[in-house]
């Protein structure tokens, strides 16, 4: 089971710099779990994307693939566990509900985004590192 | 108890209740109806179990003329926040 934010998931959708190993990760456990925070999230990055391509179809069937793929496995994050994150780590609303969803579920937020990484090296993990560690862990 | 009503069919649902205030509270982020709220995760209910039981297969992806780069997705969700 996984936690991952929008910096990951994307490369779930759209082929681009860490396709390969977010899909790799994805083959080894589809579980991924995000809060509803992300539905908006990607819906600015197609919706960027779809502006720039001028393809509204595509966008419309890339949306309705990744909310088949993850919309039933969206959990809440706790609000106030979420609002206590922000101000104490000083981070955004939006970043706050990913790290809270990780917190509960006891997970690892799987992320690129540096600021995070670096707040709370214990708790997240780049994709890389992360396939890195199930990978050497399935060879044990 | 949850009424859910579509063109072709309207039926009634007892829910659990801690379920219907999820859904709500759900349904209130995203701003959408309860209509729409609980067709998407019937949809997304029936695909996962088709999935499950085909097994671990990749979603479908974009390939864009952009190239989409980690900078790319953080400067998108930098400007969404202002």
């Amino acid at each position: 089971m996984i936690v991952a934010d929008a910096s990951v998931v994307t490369f779930l959708f759209l082929e681009g710099e860490l396709t390969g190993v977010v899909r790799e990760i994805y083959l080894l456990d589809p579980d991924w779990i995000t809060p509803p925070i992300l539905n908006h999230e990607l819906l600015n990055i197609f919706a960027a994307l779809g502006a720039t391509e001028g393809d509204v179809q595509g966008m419309e069937e890339l949306w309705r693939e990744a909310r088949g793929v993850l919309g039933s496995r969206q959990q809440i994050p706790d609000p106030l566990r979420s609002l206590r994150l922000g101000i104490e780590l000083g981070v955004s609303g939006y970043q706050a509900q990913y790290l809270a969803l990780a917190d509960q579920l006891r997970l690892p937020l799987l992320t690129v985004d540096q600021r995070i990484l670096e707040l709370l090296p214990k708790k997240t993990s780049t994709p890389r590192e992360y396939l890195e560690v199930h990978r050497s862990s399935r060879q044990e | 108890m949850l009424i859910c009503e579509n063109i072709n069919m309207r039926t009634t649902l007892d829910l659990p209740d801690e379920l219907v205030t999820e859904i709500k509270i759900l349904a209130a982020q995203e701003r959408a109806s309860l209509k729409e709220i609980m067709s998407d995760l019937l949809r997304s209910g029936l695909r996962a179990r088709s999935t499950q039981s085909r097994g671990n297969t990749l979603p479908r992806s974009y390939r864009s003329n952009l190239p989409i780069t980690s900078s790319w997705v953080s400067q998108i969700r930098q400007e969404v926040r202002g």
